[in-house]
């Protein structure tokens, strides 16, 4: 008689395995993440119209979401509302203090350190990293990713090192059109509908920007990209049980990219912030 | 591709969401609103988004506090902390992260559900049987998430208080006391109340698209994970633009704001 026959013995089996099982599951992805960073030169040196094609897709999205734009655009779009959205509601809080020349400065301050890498993150979630999910998750159920490997092709570099690479290409341009647009956003909102006068948003702009700002919230940026599509990789490569699996797979990681994304940019940023020391506002 | 032929690819959707916006709305007042259904939907929403909320406001709020709190002991106001933690959370932090978690949690977790039944044709079998599907389905997944919105918006501003509390005064050396009297020097109840309309209408679009997207997934392993992938997509499009309007409209009438 084995001891997992009685029911609290199963029981127990279950209660105490629950740590083990998470463990088990974090070693996995860990030996997951490791091998397909670890395969780069190969993704890189062997698969180059692969990367190529990957890279163009990355920026433009197929299906339904290259009609609106890829995730370029959609990023764009995104930044641009969460910068009105940050004018709108900075210049009210800056009124109630009179302060509202200092527009300029809130826009400069908020927007690289804040505003673009949140939403930018999301907003890379959503396009590109479920996108990944989707497809790898339809290759494993449709059994093409098993062929891959019995036709003697690599799968781990071939599928998800040439999209982490692709990934880190193009979060460049797709973070620096939004900035771009969170920039014009707030601008527009601020000098355009509510009256500010453009010269001293400009002044307050000019005076409180920090070129290592910028650096640094690209430095965010990539954090980001490696971190979104290693998730959703990872889901979409292990994704099971048919169709509906693939949309489950999908939702779970959202789910957890999207935590992912706040818990590196926290990290990212009081590293880098935390002794800065580079407004000398009061002397 | 010409261009009226991508206008017509993006315009079709678009009208067909508007009709089915309407359809569940019409169906919230027909009779008999199914209770068990609603109760089942709102325990699944709460189980799907609880977790993913309490892990991201903790990160969110942390940086939005950090950040904030790094200019205010730049120009020696750290005492100030108190009233910056509570004007972001409770005007867009809590609705924020609200949309994030809406768009990545729920409606996603919905739109799953809902295609992998489109995929079984268990929806065509409920219409065969002559059971209205967005009645049956579509308007508890819709009421739920909406309760689930307010509910989460008021965990969201939970955390941000808390957590804004423990960064500014463990890790920043503000003044207990000052924090807390400052809290409501630049928001008050009206704003509070402007948050959680904000957050059911977050929840009601939410689930508004994933039902409309899972019930128009296509068939094969690729259609649900695209579907879902459109969903959230699609949410934060849409969620975005709609809190600009929910923003500035009250702010222009002047029902918020103003409290110096």
């Amino acid at each position: 008689m084995s001891f997992t026959d009685s029911s609290a013995g199963r029981v127990a089996v279950k209660v105490l395995g629950a740590p083990l099982r998470v463990l088990d599951d974090l070693g996995q992805q860990a030996a997951f993440y490791g091998s397909s960073i670890g395969w780069t030169y190969k993704a890189v040196g062997r698969y180059k119209k692969e990367q190529v094609r990957l890279i163009a897709e990355v920026g433009m999205s197929n299906g339904a979401l290259a009609v609106i734009g890829g995730s370029s655009v959609i990023s764009l779009f995104i930044t641009l509302f969460a910068g009105v959205t940050g004018g709108v509601q900075t210049f009210d809080a800056l009124k109630n203090l009179s302060l509202e020349a200092l527009g300029g400065f809130a826009s400069a301050l908020l927007n690289p350190r804040l505003l673009v890498p949140i939403v930018c993150g999301a907003a890379l979630a959503a396009t590109v990293g479920s996108g990944f999910t989707a497809q790898l998750g339809a290759m494993r159920v449709s059994e093409e990713i098993d062929a891959l490997e019995v036709i003697g092709v690599r799968s781990l570099p071939y599928l998800v090192t040439t999209r982490l690479v692709a990934g880190m290409i193009t979060i460049i341009p797709i973070f620096a059109m939004s900035m771009v647009g969170a920039w014009v956003g707030w601008k527009t909102t601020q000098v355009d509908f509510f009256g500010l006068s453009e010269g001293t948003y400009n002044h307050y702009m000019d005076t409180f920007m920090q070129w290592s700002d910028i650096l640094f919230s690209f430095a965010q940026a990539i954090g980001i990209a490696v971190v979104v599509i290693l998730i959703h990789t990872y889901y979409g490569y292990t994704a099971s049980g048919g169709p509906a699996g693939v949309g489950q797979a999908v939702g779970k990681a959202v789910r957890t990219s999207l935590i992912a994304v706040l818990g590196v940019e926290l990290c990212i940023s009081m590293a880098l912030y935390a002794n800065s020391d580079v407004f000398r506002i009061s002397g | 591709m010409s261009a009226p032929s991508i206008a017509m690819k993006a315009a079709k959707p678009v009208g067909g969401f508007i009709a089915f916006t309407l359809d569940t709305f019409v169906a919230i007042f027909k009779r008999p609103f199914q209770w068990r259904e609603f109760i089942q939907q709102t325990w699944f929403v709460a189980s799907v988004s609880l977790g993913p909320t309490i892990l991201l406001g903790i990160p969110f709020v942390a940086l939005v506090t950090f950040q904030f709190n790094l200019i205010l002991v730049e120009i020696g106001a750290i005492d100030l902390s108190g009233a910056g933690s509570g004007f972001a959370t409770i005007t867009q932090i809590g609705p924020v992260a609200t949309t994030f978690i809406i768009a990545g949690a729920s409606s996603t977790a919905i739109c799953a559900d809902i295609g992998a039944r489109k995929i079984r044709e268990e929806l065509d079998a409920m219409e065969v049987l002559g059971i209205d599907v967005v009645q049956r389905l579509v308007v508890p997944r819709v009421l739920a998430t909406a309760l689930n919105a307010v509910l989460l918006n008021g965990v969201m501003i939970l955390i941000g208080l808390t957590g804004g509390y423990v960064f500014g005064v463990f890790l920043q050396d503000a003044s207990p006391g000052q924090y807390v009297d400052s809290l409501k020097l630049l928001v008050g109840f009206p704003d509070l109340i402007h948050g959680e309309i904000r957050a059911v209408v977050f929840g009601v679009v939410g689930a508004l698209v994933g039902c409309y997207r899972g019930m128009n997934c296509a068939g094969g392993p690729r259609g649900v994970g695209n579907a879902v992938n459109e969903t959230v997509v699609y949410t934060f499009l849409a969620l975005f633009p709609i809190n600009i309007i929910l923003t500035q409209v009250p702010y222009s009438l002047g029902i918020v704001g103003g409290h110096t």
